[in-house]
């Protein structure tokens, strides 16, 4: 990712439930940044331009974390860790910002994006993406956007391995087994309850 | 449709929904969901016709994660029956459902279609609902 993303934010006094209820009737969101050496801090950001950069950075890119200090600001390379909404409201209840050191490789999740047309598809099987991230492990100014894997050769029963991905230099994936990401499976037949139900309603 | 093998009682008390639902209120196998938006009991019967209206237009391919079991007994009274002599019969079973449930999860299909299908469910079903479609990483 090209651009550069930042987002302002705060040091936060208030701690609890209660404090942290007021803070959200104020379009404030309380969060913490964790630190990747010295201290962690707990902070707060604005909810409208917090949503707007996890929108553009989400949990794979770098963001530059401007926290105010109380009159000095520090701007710190972070990756947005997790986000924690409202179950009904979709609002953002909760950040982690996750502190990076820049020049220490780090781990992340990164989404698979598949491209080409599978032979198996033209035979009748789909298209099933097993795993739609990828652990990998880089620098943090190196996370690709995504893995892009080309099934144009994959027949009806033909997976993708996670050790066969091609990763753009300086990024390697992390696995213990070689699990499948992708896969063109047989179209399965229906199951049997269904067959039942609309026997049933015809 | 969809019953629990065993259970430990016949009959339950009705209960109550309240507050928002903690568990299983986040996409966790699809791509587009259905989401209560008020609390209610789904039916077998319910649940089962909201299942068929998906698989009916996404017709072949695609995955549907049902994320809701109906384990809990209904039991009714038989009609003209003076009120007293204990709890009725059990008729069925419902899922009680909290806001902010995912009832639903589709994977494997276009999103539009996806959508359509979801909505045609949403009129199988006795509640608010909203469609959700995951947030990209």
């Amino acid at each position: 990712m090209k651009e550069k993303v930042s987002l302002a934010v705060s040091l936060r006094q208030a701690k609890g439930k209660g404090q942290n209820r007021r803070l959200r009737a104020e379009t404030l969101v309380p969060g913490v940044y964790y630190a990747a050496g010295g201290e962690n801090l707990s902070v707060q950001a604005e909810d409208l331009p917090l949503a707007r950069a996890y929108h553009k950075v989400g949990t794979a890119h770098i963001l530059d974390l401007v926290i105010d200090m109380g009159g000095k600001t520090e701007t710190k390379p972070v990756l947005i860790r997790q986000i924690q909404r409202h179950p009904l409201k979709s609002k953002i209840t909760h950040v982690d910002f996750y502190g990076v050191d820049l020049t220490k490789e780090i781990r992340v999740q990164v989404p698979v994006m598949v491209i080409g047309k599978a032979k198996g598809l033209v035979m009748g099987g789909l298209v099933e993406i097993f795993r739609d991230t990828v652990e990998v492990a880089c620098l943090p100014l190196e996370i690709p956007d995504n893995i892009t894997i080309d099934v144009s050769d994959l027949g009806i029963g033909d997976n993708i391995a996670v050790d066969e991905l091609v990763m753009p230099q300086g990024v390697r994936a992390i696995f213990e087994d070689h699990y499948a990401v992708v896969g063109v499976v047989a179209p399965e037949a229906e199951a049997a309850p269904a067959a039942a139900a609309e026997t049933a309603a015809s | 449709m969809l019953s629990p093998n065993k259970t430990k009682f016949r009959k339950s008390q009705k209960g109550r929904l309240r507050g928002p639902a903690i568990k299983g209120s986040t996409i966790a196998f699809g791509d587009v969901a259905i989401k209560a938006m008020e609390p209610g009991k789904l039916t077998s019967q319910q649940i089962e016709a909201a299942r068929i209206a998906i698989m009916r237009h996404i017709k072949r391919g695609g995955k549907v994660w049902i994320r809701v079991f109906p384990d809990k007994p209904i039991t009714e009274k038989p009609a003209e029956v003076r009120q007293g002599k204990g709890k009725g019969a059990p008729v069925g079973w419902s899922a009680p459902i909290k806001a902010g449930r995912i009832l639903y999860e589709v994977k494997g299909v276009d999103i539009a279609v996806a959508v359509i299908a979801l909505t045609r469910a949403t009129h199988k079903l006795p509640i608010k609902t909203k469609i959700l479609v995951k947030e990209a990483l």
